[in-house]
């Protein structure tokens, strides 16, 4: 912790004490925070009036996990919450206060609120009929995609606080490329206003729709500005940077009226840029602060790390390396640079051993990746594995269906609701069986498959009916399991169906539950079980029958669509201290862990660099900072990148303390020559040092 | 690495120093050295100031050739490996375009179509017009009537139709709509009708294109270049990150290619352009053109170098080269192939002093060889290099054929003869081993009960076996796996029953075999295990088991290239990954690798290659097979492909010539498109004939055949009159030596 940060805990408790703790996270803002909120507990502050925001539900476990630490009484209570989970408590208990008014077609009905799934469905039908018609015809994108980057844009307007009706214009505006790119703008506009229009007729609340009810009609009711005022007096932000232009706008309008207040932020961080954070917004709060405590880089981490950071920015265009201390060649441990990415992988294990053997602890290091794609997961599961380093693969969260325990129950699910008339085939089915009657070998499988499924029918035939001779083959073991589940199935087709969640739980419980389903299995079984459940209860508000459902939501699933649990809440456990980190760049940096040395690969790949490309969306012009007379042009578009870059760098030098290991092949997996701007940048910092 | 002394001609170009310069560098003159050699120097003197030096060469083995010897020369001056970018036009193409795929108007995740992917919905796009204008192509046919036999030359002939005009038009920017309004205002219904065809082929080859998100190969190159076009931001920040061009292959450049190095090129206009126009071989079939090159060394604003000094071949192999060159420019009947087939140029033998001395006529020999059948050709050319190979084995030898199909029979013969030899035709062998083996593997893990599936992977595994021990008896194994009729006790024996008892009852099997058995089941049982995992992943697991560093390079793409199909077709599962990969196995594996390996002869082996594969190679004997007047056309009456009577001469040429007419590219002259296009063809003929005679650095043989397999008939052909000529030549020379 920077020593200076820790004079705002013991500070005033009344008389508009503000403090804003300026710096990059790993100065340790949260330990002064969690110390904070500990003081005010104990001078008598009741944690009813503490307001706590953070940036996401990771970061709420994690001040959950502290908080119960305290041993405070029953005033202790604080409530720690993201600024989503905020308004959507506050529009529940305030909902006829602003439902009407907010445009609400039966505001005398309660609310149900959408998650990203659900949101996914609504619009995704609403559009359906107009991919038909030839909208978005050319882009060749997924309807998933489509669907996703049309809530983005939603979301966008509401989160910046502009109208829904000038998303469109200022997409259109800010372009200059292809032509054919305004009329998907058009078309996007015209969807999302559909969806806007769908979801105030039934009571339906996405994202976009809970931060505008929250922000433009809740917050401007004096009745509720009264409450909440006076509910909250005191103030707790962590990771300010992280947090959206609204929710800035609500904490610099408390901040005259509160008691106390302490917010942590990074003026120079913001990765989660792509969902609106707004690092400028963080700086005008810590300007609305009466007291203002800052600690530069090179205050919060190595010296040599900050001014590696501080140099490749200044190659970047991000201005003059301010640090004159350190020397940023010595951040650089090692540049690996060969042929083949396997060998690049090898290579970098390589490294991990000898830095082992010299008494580094496996948990010490982290492995970063532009994005930590299957093929690189697999190479380097299989190399840490051979050199024996203990190792977690934190990635993002792929869709269900890559999951063979999740395709395996949709397809016993499909057998047991044929009145779904999902086409399921004997490859389905086999995988099924291999996990159901685990441990079932492929082949033996595919010969009780070829034996007993009808694909035309969609059935299994009783297993009596199958001559002695191939069971003989499958093994006579399997017999009596494979009867058990097809009278399952049999008796379950035979009653009416259940909610397709409570499905899933007997299906779990009474069919696939036993020793051989591994924990990492059984965890992705409950996020299924969760999501489907979710997605029940948003059934009939979405028009769809009870029966429907099942169907539906394991269409979805098998289509691709992502887990709600992947948007709303990167789950990011931390590894345990005896174990390497392996980790995509953004999702490293979101969970703060140091390293002492840190291993970047496919530092020669241009996705270090890439903006996340998305046609129908924008979120520098979709932000409010976006100057409305400017054009997205290649110089626009190449400084921002830029800017982005030098926050990946910074990011993660500041969250290493002894050296950072540059990897590089010279061919990508698609055969392309690598050669990036990072690389360059590196590479140019370090011939200067020579 | 050794110390690059320059000669004449490599001088000139190492004191660049900026400005346009094109050089015209003949066989063997060391023009990849003179480019590592200007390229080190210039990173080395800071030219390119905080950009790279930008290589641009034609294949992307080229590439790490270039690459790989410029981080050498680097790393012994302790220099960091900073300054130089080494391309292909696709990979510049496409990381331009990948950077700004919005501002080009394409999706955020385009793919680049792989000629596969091209030719499959060209073939639709033909299929789809043909449906619809039945009367068109069916009043086309010779005679009075259509049948089946004509529906599908037809095929053929408007599929050559399209992707001429197709490839015209995009290397002239020209969309389907603009070619419609070209046409449209160029005479309409007047204009010919297979340029019409043509256009209307190209709309609905596009927009499936597009539908596919996709973008082939020419989209890309023409994307890049209307970005630079459009965003004079861009093109001055990409011309700032390279403020120095050296092209390499210029010879070989197309119009789109041209646009794009001018364009990057525009603000520093420092651009060198190296290639030899006598070895342009790739004008027929694809949108290359020497005179792009030669036109830029006759530009007054162009400082033209000359490498004409080569110490690769004996002195009289180089002057049956020169004779060649001579004798067309000269000599020629056709005036038109007088002044386009060669430059007029000399290769000169090195001096005394250079380092690379000319091997000595005296340990040379040129023999010309006719027969009276192809068998006997071949049957006698693989017995005198078997032979060869035997009595030298520290020399290189290299069999050259004109096509893929006549170099299969030679590995026939070769085969039959017990020859050792490297096969490199028509797609890379390296890829295509890799496609064929996870293909093979794929298919079993995807049906492991499946009859032959078994047999398929293990045969697979064969090429990759991964212990010293060895597969066994390859085909006493390979029958057991195809005859075990109980393959899951062999791979998951249960109880007490063994694994040879899944096997036949054939009575002892060897232990070698057996134990080969074991290891194949072994990995067979983990791949099995990894067919749970997405596509990419098993594919990589499997690739991981077997294969070497350049192979899993081309595993990792196979496993994106699936991935990708895989995200367009989210309810794949594995049996329609299989199929995919057996599919792309099967056609052109080297579409899903674009480039090839940069083969290397090995002394004491006979390399089978064609004509075309072998520029830039070099060995000390060359076979040159089958130069007859039919492959070697001298005047316009030979036998060209394309060509129909009834149909006006050759419709492909036809309709590209009409194109370059309407847009002021062409104008008509003495003869007609079709003969221009003849004309073309006899010249690089021609060329093709000079770059396989300066392959070989001693001893060189040509040969042709009277009689000549067509289809299931023999047809006797011509000497070629380059052959007559040049054997003449040769006889005269060996009389006067003997006086």
């Amino acid at each position: 912790m920077v020593p200076q940060f820790s004079q705002v805990i013991q500070g005033p408790v009344t008389g508009n004490n503000t403090c804003f703790l300026s710096g990059p996270l790993v100065g340790g803002q949260r330990p002064v925070q969690y110390a904070r909120i500990n003081h005010l507990l104990n001078v008598g502050v009741s944690g009813y009036s503490l307001l706590v925001l953070l940036p996401d539900q990771a970061t709420v476990r994690l001040f959950r996990e502290e908080i119960n630490r305290l041993p405070n009484g029953p005033n202790s209570e604080v409530e720690l919450q993201t600024y989503y989970a905020l308004a959507v408590r506050l529009i529940r208990l305030f909902w006829p206060l602003v439902a009407a008014e907010a445009g609400f077609a039966t505001p005398q009905k309660a609310p149900v609120f959408l998650n990203y799934e659900s949101a996914q469905y609504v619009l995704g039908s609403l559009v359906e009929p107009l991919f038909s018609q030839g909208y978005f015809e050319g882009l060749a994108m997924r309807p998933q995609r489509t669907v996703s980057q049309l809530l983005d844009n939603a979301n966008k307007s509401a989160i910046h606080g502009f109208p829904l009706s000038e998303v469109g214009p200022r997409l259109s505006e800010a372009w200059t490329g292809d032509e054919n790119r305004l009329r998907y703008y058009d078309q996007s506009q015209h969807c999302i206003e559909l969806f806007r229009g769908h979801c105030l007729q039934h009571g339906l609340l996405d994202a976009s729709l809970v931060f505008e009810v929250f922000n433009r009609h809740l917050l401007g009711r004096d009745e509720f500005w009264l409450y909440f005022t006076e509910r909250y007096r005191h103030i707790i932000v962590d990771s300010a940077e992280e947090m959206v232009p609204i929710a800035h706008d609500l904490i610099a309008r408390l901040l005259p009226q509160c008691d106390s207040a302490v917010i942590g932020g990074d003026p120079q961080g913001g990765f989660r840029i792509f969902l609106g954070a707004d690092a400028a917004g963080c700086a005008d709060l810590a300007r609305r602060c009466s007291v203002l405590i800052e600690a530069g880089d090179q205050e919060c981490a190595e010296e040599d790390m900050a001014s590696f950071a501080a140099r490749c920015g200044e190659k970047l265009g991000q201005g003059e390396c301010a640090i004159s201390g350190g020397r940023s060649g010595r951040a650089a441990a090692g540049l690996i640079r060969v042929p083949y990415r396997s060998d690049m992988i090898k290579a970098t294990v390589g490294q991990m051993t000898r830095l082992i053997e010299q008494g580094v602890a496996p948990g010490d290091m982290a492995i970063v990746a532009p994005h930590a794609d299957g093929v690189l997961r697999f190479l380097l599961s299989e190399a840490l594995s051979a050199a024996d380093i203990p190792y977690a693969i934190i990635r993002r969260y792929e869709a269900l269906r890559e999951e063979p325990i999740v395709r395996a129950c949709l397809t016993l699910a499909a057998l047991a609701h044929p009145q779904w008339r999902e086409s399921i085939t004997p490859f389905d089915v086999e995988e099924a069986f291999c996990i159901a009657f685990a441990p079932m070998d492929r082949l033996r499988s595919a010969l009780l498959v070829q034996a007993v499924y009808d694909e035309k029918k969609g059935i299994l035939i009783e297993g009596g009916e199958v001559e002695e001779q191939r069971w003989a083959r499958v093994g006579a073991a399997y017999f009596e399991r494979y009867q058990r589940v097809r009278s399952w199935l049999q008796a379950y087709r035979a009653n009416d169906p259940i909610p397709f969640d409570h499905f899933l739980r007997r299906l779990f419980g009474e069919v696939l539950a036993g020793s051989h389903i591994a924990p990492e299995s059984a965890a992705v079984y409950s996020k299924l079980i969760a999501s489907s459940q979710a997605f029940r209860r948003t059934g009939p508000a979405l028009g769809l029958a009870e029966g429907e459902l099942g169907a539906r939501y394991s269409s979805m699933v098998m289509s691709g669509v992502i887990a709600a649990q992947h948007l709303v809440d990167r789950d990011v456990p931390m590894a345990p201290e005896s174990i390497a980190l392996v980790a995509p760049v953004h999702t490293y940096l979101l969970s703060n862990h140091v390293a002492r040395y840190q291993f970047w690969l496919d530092v020669g790949s241009d996705v270090w660099w890439d903006a996340l490309h998305q046609p129908l969306t924008n979120h520098y012009v979709l932000s409010r900072r976006w100057n409305r007379d400017e054009r997205w042009t290649d110089a626009v578009d190449f400084s921002l990148r830029n800017r982005n870059l030098h926050r990946l760098v910074r990011g993660l030098a500041l969250r290493c303390r002894d050296g950072i290991f540059l990897c590089a092949s010279e061919r990508e997996g698609r055969d392309e020559v690598q050669d990036s701007p990072l690389l360059m940048t590196v590479q140019q910092v370090l011939q200067e040092e020579r | 690495m050794k110390a690059f002394v320059p000669r004449e001609g490599q001088r000139e170009i190492l004191d660049y120093e900026g400005g346009l310069m094109g050089v015209s560098a003949v066989p063997g003159s060391g023009k990849t050295a003179t480019i590592v050699a200007l390229a080190t120097r210039l990173i080395k003197e800071g030219m390119a100031r905080d950009g790279q030096v930008l290589i641009v060469t034609y294949q992307t083995a080229a590439v790490d050739n270039v690459r790989s010897r410029i981080r050498q020369a680097l790393e012994e001056m302790g220099r960091l490996q900073i300054g130089y970018d080494v391309r292909t036009l696709h990979s510049l193409s496409y990381s331009i375009v990948r950077a700004n795929p919005g501002l080009a108007g394409i999706g955020s995740e385009f793919s680049v179509l792989d000629d596969r992917t091209s030719s499959d919905l060209l073939d639709k796009a033909v299929r789809m017009w043909n449906s619809r204008n039945t009367q068109i192509w069916g009043a086309l046919a010779p005679g009075d009537y259509y049948d089946e036999r004509w529906e599908r030359e037809w095929r053929s002939i408007a599929r050559t139709i399209a992707w001429t005009v197709i490839t015209t038009a995009k290397n002239r920017r020209l969309q389907p709509d603009d070619l419609f309004a070209r046409i449209a205002s160029g005479g309409g219904e007047d204009l010919n009708l297979f340029l019409r065809i043509g256009a209307e082929i190209y709309q609905l080859y596009q927009q499936q294109v597009e539908t596919m998100g996709g973008l082939d190969f020419n989209d890309l190159v023409w994307s890049a270049v209307d970005l630079l076009e459009h965003h004079p931001d861009l093109c001055e920040r990409l011309g700032t990150r390279w403020p120095i061009i050296l092209e390499d292959e210029a010879q070989d450049s197309v119009p789109l290619q041209e646009d794009l190095l001018s364009m990057l090129g525009r603000e520093s206009a420092n651009w060198v352009r190296v290639g030899d126009p006598n070895q342009a071989i790739m004008s027929t079939f694809t949108a290359a053109d020497p005179r792009f090159l030669r036109r830029f060394l006759e530009m007054n604003s162009v400082r033209t170098v000359e490498m004409s000094i080569s110490g690769r071949c004996a002195p009289k192999i180089v002057d049956m080269a020169n004779a060649l060159v001579q004798w067309v420019c000269f000599d020629h009947g056709l005036a038109e192939v007088r002044d386009q087939a060669f430059r007029a140029q000399k290769i000169r033998t090195t001096g005394r002093g250079d380092s690379q001395q000319n091997p000595q006529d005296r340990e040379s020999d040129i023999a010309f060889r006719s027969y009276n059948n192809r068998v006997e050709e071949l049957s006698d050319v693989a017995r005198r290099a078997r032979l060869f190979c035997q009595r030298s084995p520290h020399l290189t030898l290299a069999i050259l054929v004109p096509t893929n199909r006549l170099g299969y029979e030679m590995a026939d013969v070769l085969r039959s003869e017990g020859a050792d030899f490297d096969e490199v035709l028509q797609s890379a062998h390296s890829a295509r081993k890799v496609g064929n083996a996870l293909s093979a593997i794929t298919s079993f893990l995807a049906d492991p009960l499946k009859r032959g599936n078994l047999e398929g992977a293990y045969r697979a595994m064969c090429s990759y076996w991964p212990t010293e021990e060895g597969p066994g008896d390859q085909e006493r194994v390979a029958t057991l796996l195809r005859s075990c009729y109980k393959p899951e006790s062999l791979l998951y024996p249960q109880g007490d029953v063994r694994p040879e008892d899944a096997l036949p009852p054939v009575g002892e099997i060897a232990l070698t075999d057996m134990r080969a058995i074991g290891v194949f089941c072994r990995y067979a049982r983990r791949w099995l295990r990894a067919t749970s995992l997405p596509i990419d992943q098993m594919l990589m697991a499997v690739a991981q088991d077997l294969m070497g560093n350049a192979d899993m390079a081309r595993a990792q793409k196979l496993a994106a290239f699936l991935r990708g199909r895989g995200d367009i077709n989210p309810s794949w599962r594995l049996p329609e990954f299989a199929r995919e990969l057996t599919l792309a196995s099967r056609g052109k594996a080297a579409s899903l690798v674009e480039d090839e390996d940069l083969f290397t002869p090995r002394p004491g082996r006979i390399s089978l290659t064609t004509l075309h594969k072998a520029k830039g190679l070099e060995w000390d004997l060359v076979y040159i097979v089958g130069v007859d007047g039919d492959w070697f056309p001298y005047d316009l009456d030979g036998h060209f492909r394309g060509e129909y009577e009834f149909l006006g001469g050759d419709p492909g040429e036809e309709a590209r010539a009409e194109l370059l007419r309407l847009i002021g590219a062409w104008e008509p002259g003495r003869l007609s498109a079709t003969h221009m296009a003849h004309v073309e063809v006899i010249a690089e003929r021609m060329r093709l004939l000079y770059v396989a005679i300066t392959r070989a650095r001693r001893y060189l043989s040509i040969s042709w055949s009277r009689d000549i397999p067509m289809a299931s008939r023999m047809r006797t052909v011509d000497q070629a009159v380059a052959y007559s000529v040049l054997s003449g030549i040769n006889e005269r020379r060996d009389v006067g030596r003997t006086g």
